[in-house]
């Protein structure tokens, strides 16, 4: 039998605890789709909000003539919406985050290659409009500046920053803008060919400002909206000359291919009207693109990040200070197993547009659209809806409203970072209670099995009844330990009668008994012819060996009884074994063989009742003779080991049977062969032991070493 | 005149058994099973000797009860109990119900006569007063008077019951000699005794002889073989 504590047991329950985080991380995965869905929802909402500010209104839309697709949409440039002017400064500190995105809204175009090598030019760059201003940022990375020489007419042989600009009326303009030394540059009309400005007076509509950087310079630009306005076309493009002595013009980048004026690209500054419309639904994360029919973008507003402090915090959330505490105690198993979102990503619309083809073809149907998609940097989830603008019968175009998951996400790594505090709190508290719990049980039932197994001595008696704990106890191990209670008071009371049997029996017996002696007696008086004959003897005999059978049923309950009132006193086993040992050797001649003595020579003082030791050796010494083969004397020895003293009774005779060593001791268990001529109960070992225990000491019987015998020891404590 | 004897039994068999064996003996006998009808017989007239059973019907301690009421009738009269159990006899000595010996069960009848005999002795020689020398000898501090069968230690008398009486007699008989269980048994006049029994008589009468002399030690107990008086 395996045997497993109950504290164990309990333990185990206790770890189908654990089940509550995995149920709570489904249950949170289940919140998470939902409020994806719910966003979705709110998405399509906000979508559909916004068209219908915009429903009916084609003139937002019918401001400029259509292009024919995102095929000509090369080279566009998107101008972005500032919420405030700029300073023609060269500090990039007020392009703001718009200044580290530069770049990523598109891809330079080589105008003109140097013959002889790769060209190391590159820029990025941004545009931005507030009021009445377009700005342009350009970022270029360029290993040698090499600035304007005034003494040069020609304007081609330093780097400088050129401005292909096609009015409404398919003018064409070009503009360079150049500096002699950083700060404010100059800015030129020119020639077709880009070598001479047509007059020598500068333009000072268009202020520029070149600040050099570390991997080349910065150009801030600033232009008047009204020359970019309605139809207008504009690139920009970087000319680059890298040798400061010859100055020959190696390299030209630029927005757009620009050699042909229909190749310019479109300015995509903001409607003013939708972009008014759209500013205040403005906030951090959302990204609002109202396109038209043919897909083209009329505004986008808004950005996809999000800054660390707006972070969605998980409102109404009832943090305590422990478990605020456990969320820090357990950050870094956090960090370990929960994704925090990416709070940085790129998304660019150039691109993005083609992924969300299907959402743009379902809305321009008319039916809104609802959809979830990576990044294309692939590290945060996007979500969007589309919904369809009408005029009428006709669809004007569609809003689309984006917005990362990461604030879910972030809640529901909130959500998870909470359940798993509380979970932990709750485990330790939980387990902690049933350990508790548990080991008071195991303790109870502990002292209770302790207790029972004590009520009942080694000997089978019951000791005190009354000594079983926990009896007051209102629970099951109460009801238990009454019952064990109750069971050993039955037991007591029976046990009390199977002894008082044999004395209750005599005494019931002795009556008859007495009735039948005396009236043989009578009738042998009355009658001496009766008393003559052999069968009044027998019946003699018989009620003769009937009473002494009684007698010794009766002698070990007065013995009981006896040895309890019985006063005790000091004397010396030694010599009381002596004088004992004559005196019993005297009154029994017939035994031949005689006994062997060993006695130790100094006292052995022992305390009890010289009497009763006395009778207890007789029955020894009985049961030796009895057992003895014929010729083989009985030995008796006397020793004292650690404050006992040992009396060894030996015969040598049949062994022991095996099992019989415990219960010879028992009443009413003889070895004798029946038809012996004495009467006998196997009340003389009881006898034994009944005193041996009452003077606190043990007997034992066991074969001797040879197998051919047995040997009864008696230990006394000494005095 | 022959003597008069109540024997009070509830067992109707050993009754009439006592009452048969007592007449054939030449007393004059009277039965009672219980102690009501014993204490009216005694009312109308009290007998020389009593026997009574301890256990009288549904009295567990009638023996005793109707023994203390005899005896605020009579000082003298000669009480035998009939006992099943030794611890009774110590109860007889415990509550000194001044019985005047007691008997277990079986009894033997021989025994009760010559028992019922000597109480009569007894109560003769009390009455007449009549100190017959020859009949007493000393032994130290011990005087034995045959004819009384009473005790005196250091001129004190013992309160010695009739069983007692005759183990203190044999033994200081043949002081120094040793008075084997056997030989003790029959002194007792009983039927059938053990060694404890024996054991337990010694006791009290060394109990009762240290009740005068504490420093009393002239039985010596020779163990598994028996007594003696210490000469």
């Amino acid at each position: 039998m395996v045997r497993v504590s109950i504290r164990y047991k309990l333990l185990l329950v206790i770890l189908t605890l654990l089940l509550i985080p995995w149920m709570g991380y489904q249950y949170v995965r289940e919140m998470k789709a939902f409020a994806l869905q719910g966003q979705e929802e709110a998405l399509l909402l906000t979508a559909g909000a916004i068209a219908t500010v915009l429903h009916d209104r084609p003139e937002l839309f019918s401001a400029e003539k259509r292009g024919t697709g995102i095929e000509n949409d090369i080279g566009e440039l998107q101008v972005k919406r500032l919420d405030h002017p700029l300073t023609m400064d060269g500090k990039l500190e007020d392009w703001g985050r718009l200044a580290e995105n530069a770049g990523h809204y598109s891809v330079p175009k080589m105008l003109r290659k140097p013959e002889d090598k790769e060209s190391d030019l590159s820029f990025n760059h941004i545009l931005g409009s507030w009021g009445r201003y377009l700005y342009a940022l350009f970022i270029v990375q360029d290993d040698n500046l090499v600035l304007r020489d005034t003494s040069y007419r020609r304007l081609d042989n330093s780097d400088y920053l050129r401005i292909y600009l096609r009015d409404a009326n398919d003018t064409m303009a070009r503009y360079a803008v150049i500096a002699s030394k950083p700060g404010r540059m100059d800015v030129y009309a020119m020639d077709e060919d880009w070598r001479y400005p047509l007059t020598g007076d500068p333009i000072y509509s268009i202020v520029g400002y070149l600040q050099p950087l570390e991997t080349g310079y910065a150009i801030e630009l600033r232009l008047p909206r009204t020359m970019v306005s309605g139809d207008a076309r504009l690139a920009i493009a970087i000319a680059d000359v890298d040798d400061a002595k010859q100055r020959t013009l190696e390299t030209v980048l630029g927005t757009s291919a620009a050699n042909s004026s229909t190749e310019l690209g479109k300015v995509r500054i903001s409607s003013p009207e939708i972009d008014r419309i759209l500013h205040g639904l403005d906030k951090p994360g959302t990204r609002i693109w109202v396109i038209d029919q043919n897909k083209y973008v009329r505004a986008l507003v808004g950005d996809l990040t999000t800054d660390a402090d707006s972070e969605t915090k998980l409102t109404g959330s009832n943090m305590k200070t422990l478990q605020f505490w456990m969320n820090n105690f357990l950050a870094p198993l956090f960090t370990e197993i929960l994704k925090e979102p990416a709070a940085e990503f790129k998304d660019l619309p150039d691109d993005t547009r083609k992924r969300n083809e299907a959402v743009f073809n379902q809305v321009l149907e008319g039916k809104p659209a609802t959809d979830r998609r990576r990044s294309v940097d692939q590290r945060a989830e996007l979500l969007m809806a589309a919904h369809p603008i009408r005029n009428e019968d006709k669809i004007l175009g569609a809003v689309i409203v984006e917005r990362s998951s990461n604030s879910i996400i972030t809640l529901q790594n909130q959500l998870l970072q909470n359940l798993i505090s509380i979970t932990v709190i709750v485990f330790a508290l939980v387990a902690a209670a049933l350990m508790t719990f548990a080991w008071r049980i195991t303790r109870r039932i502990r002292r209770l099995s302790k207790a029972s197994g004590h009520a009942i001595n080694p000997d089978g008696r019951l000791r005190d009844v009354n000594a079983i704990p926990e009896t007051n106890a209102g629970d099951e191990i109460g009801d238990l330990s009454r019952s064990i209670s109750g069971m050993l008071a039955r037991l007591s009371h029976y046990t009390r009668y199977l002894e008082r049997m044999p004395d209750t029996l005599a005494h019931e017996l002795n009556n008859p008994l007495n009735v039948v002696n005396s009236s043989l007696e009578n009738l042998g008086t009355q009658h001496p012819v009766v008393s003559q004959s052999k069968y009044m003897t027998r019946a003699q005999n018989g009620v003769n060996r009937l009473g002494s059978l009684l007698a010794s049923l009766t002698e070990a309950g007065n013995l009981e009884e006896a040895l309890e009132t019985e006063h005790h006193e000091k004397f010396n086993l030694n010599e009381m074994l002596a004088l004992f040992i004559e005196g019993f050797q005297e009154s029994h001649p017939e035994f031949k063989q005689g006994f062997i003595v060993q006695l130790p020579q100094h006292q052995v003082i022992v305390e009890g009742s010289p009497d009763h030791i006395a009778q207890m050796i007789d029955k020894l010494l009985d049961n030796a003779m009895d057992f003895c083969v014929p010729s083989q004397p009985v030995s008796i020895s006397l020793s004292v080991w650690y404050q006992q003293a040992i009396l060894k009774v030996m015969n040598i005779g049949k062994p022991l049977p095996e099992g019989m060593q415990e219960r010879l001791f028992d009443p009413m268990i003889s070895l004798r062969q029946t038809g012996d001529s004495r009467s006998h109960l196997g009340m003389g070992l009881y006898i034994v032991k009944l005193i041996a225990n009452a003077h606190g000491g043990t007997v034992v019987a066991r074969n001797n070493e040879a197998g051919n015998g047995v040997v009864f020891e008696v230990k006394l404590p000494l005095a | 005149m022959s003597r008069k004897i109540a024997i009070v039994e509830d067992d109707p068999d050993q009754r009439e058994n006592y009452a048969d064996a007592m007449t054939m003996h030449g007393f004059e006998v009277k039965t009672y099973p219980n102690r009501r009808e014993a204490l009216k017989g005694f009312k109308e007239e009290l007998p020389d000797l009593a026997i009574l059973d301890i256990m009288l019907e549904d009295e567990p301690d009638g023996g005793f009860d109707l023994c203390r009421e005899l005896r605020s009738m009579s000082k003298n009269l000669p009480i035998i109990f009939l006992t099943a159990r030794d611890s009774d006899i110590d109860t007889v000595s415990g509550l000194r119900l001044d019985a005047w010996d007691y008997l277990t069960k079986p009894v033997n009848l021989q025994y009760l006569a010559v028992r019922v005999s000597s109480l009569f002795r007894i109560v003769e020689t009390l009455s007449e007063k009549s100190e017959t020398v020859d009949k007493i000898y000393r032994l130290g501090d011990l005087m034995v008077d045959q004819q009384s069968m009473s005790i005196n230690w250091k001129n004190q008398p013992l309160n010695l019951t009739l069983t007692e009486y005759w183990l203190v007699e044999s033994m200081s008989r043949h002081p120094g000699h040793v008075r084997t269980y056997d030989h003790m048994m029959q002194v007792t006049r009983q039927s059938l005794v053990e060694h404890n029994t024996i054991n337990g008589y010694i006791r009290r009468i060394r109990n009762k002889f240290k009740a005068i002399d504490s420093s009393f030690d002239s039985i010596q107990t020779v163990f598994g073989v028996g007594y003696r008086w210490k000469s």
